[in-house]
């Protein structure tokens, strides 16, 4: 198995080389982070409803589009990527392709325990601790290959991800802005290449010794050609799962979801594995949403 | 016909993408079988072609997503979209609860019946499932 480790790679670069792979049929570990921030759109996400596009212009955010699952990302260069790009007959692939997470997550998983961090799976494809996400996965079957693909956020821009998507008001910026910080860990004050080394290391216990390679000719025009028709505004247009009322997954299992009481109130609900752990009752004002100061709605069961 | 957990209804056509095809006047029904539903696991979101457009057998004529895993629809057939199942978009859940009846995905009208025979029958596609397990053991 090869591994390309170009570590700091231009934004779209990040995302390009392991769809390369793919479509190339060729199989590799590929570690790296974005040298300028940008915004990841999952496969499905509609692109009018999740982005606030107009925001992502004016920071001159670009957008990107990836042919794996999951949502909306911002991504930037406080976050070390891990790629693994397997042929489809590839013996080590599970029939349910989601199972293998747990096997693909360990390098990542014993990178945090060895700094300490009491991390687990959160199945299907988070990795947290204590309850908190450090980490982001999907997958997707790409060409005739398939592609795991996540990070280990060292640092997490909470402000640009709350101003990146669409959202009905204020008030569920601010609450989306706390509910992350509330639910996510990063791994602050580690150094990048002590991540890097463990990574190598979990991933040698998967697939045996890796063979280190640069970004060859191949790889880098396949990764060109690609990154035109993955931001092209067709592809970024392309619409894809709309839901009545705005609902954001901030971790596995926890959505901030926007709905109305039987009376008619608006609230922003935070639901955990289904149940409504917060309610707050918001109104139409863009006044700054206060969490603790709002009203909490008891028995809020209404429209959702 | 019962293989493990999973369902094979005798009279059908299947692939080895975990298709069934049932062929009808030049027309295919098609959706995904028993023990497709199963691999692919909780479908969260599901896109198919659109009516009216052609479809080539081997390519991509919709996607899936489950668990943070997305994939191709591989079609089965060649043919023209006549129908989406609408009801099994608005909610994939019915393709895992009733995968043969209101899971159905689309119907095609067939370009010609050239292809039917490299279908599997029932006991071929049995035998594949079969070996699938076999060799994941």
């Amino acid at each position: 198995m090869d591994i390309y480790n170009p570590g700091m790679v231009s934004w779209w670069e990040s995302q390009c080389y392991y769809h390369a792979l793919a479509y190339l049929g060729r199989e590799g570990v590929i570690l790296c982070s974005p040298a300028e921030p940008y915004v990841c759109l999952g496969l499905h996400d509609d692109l009018d409803q999740e982005i606030d596009q107009e925001f992502c212009q004016g920071a001159r955010l670009p957008l990107f589009r990836r042919e794996t699952g999951g949502g909306v990302v911002y991504l930037d260069r406080c976050q070390i990527f891990y790629q693994v790009v397997l042929r489809r007959e590839n013996r080590l692939i599970p029939l349910k392709r989601d199972q293998f997470f747990s096997r693909i997550l360990k390098p990542a998983i014993d990178v945090c325990l060895s700094l300490g961090i009491k991390a687990e799976l959160a199945p299907p494809a988070d990795i947290k601790a204590g309850g908190r996400k450090c980490s982001g996965n999907a997958a997707g079957d790409i060409g005739q290959a398939v592609a795991y693909v996540g990070n280990l956020m060292l640092n997490f821009d909470y402000e640009a991800m709350s101003r990146v998507l669409k959202v009905p008001s204020p008030a569920y910026r601010r609450y989306f802005y706390e509910a992350m910080q509330d639910n996510m860990l990063v791994l602050s004050g580690v150094d990048m290449r002590e991540v890097e080394s463990g990574l190598i290391s979990g991933f040698e216990k998967i697939f045996g010794k890796l063979r280190e390679r640069p970004i060859d000719n191949e790889l880098q025009d396949m990764a060109i050609s690609l990154r035109e028709r993955l931001t092209s505004d067709d592809w970024l247009s392309m619409p894809g799962r709309r839901l009545p009322l705005r609902r954001i997954k901030i971790t596995e299992g926890l959505f901030l979801q926007e709905g109305e009481t039987e009376e008619g109130t608006k609230v922003l609900c935070l639901m955990r594995d289904g149940q409504i752990e917060e309610s707050h009752a918001v109104g139409d004002s863009p006044l700054a949403f206060d969490r603790k100061g709002t009203e909490r709605v008891s028995g809020a069961s209404g429209i959702f | 016909m019962r293989i493990e957990n999973w369902q094979i209804k005798e009279e059908l056509k299947y692939d080895n993408n975990n298709f069934w095809i049932e062929i009808k006047d030049r027309q295919a029904l098609i959706g995904l079988s028993d023990y497709g539903q199963w691999v692919i696991g909780d479908i969260l979101y599901i896109e198919l072609g659109q009516e009216g457009a052609p479809i080539r057998k081997g390519e991509s004529c919709g996607s899936v997503e489950s668990g943070k895993w997305v994939g191709n629809l591989i079609a089965p057939v060649s043919g023209c979209i006549l129908e989406c199942n609408s009801a099994a978009v608005e909610n994939p859940r019915q393709i895992q609860e009733d995968p043969y009846g209101a899971g159905w995905l689309i119907k095609i009208a067939l370009d010609s019946t050239d292809e039917n025979g490299s279908l599997l029958d029932c006991a071929s596609y049995a035998e594949f499932i079969k070996e699938q397990i076999k060799n994941a053991a």
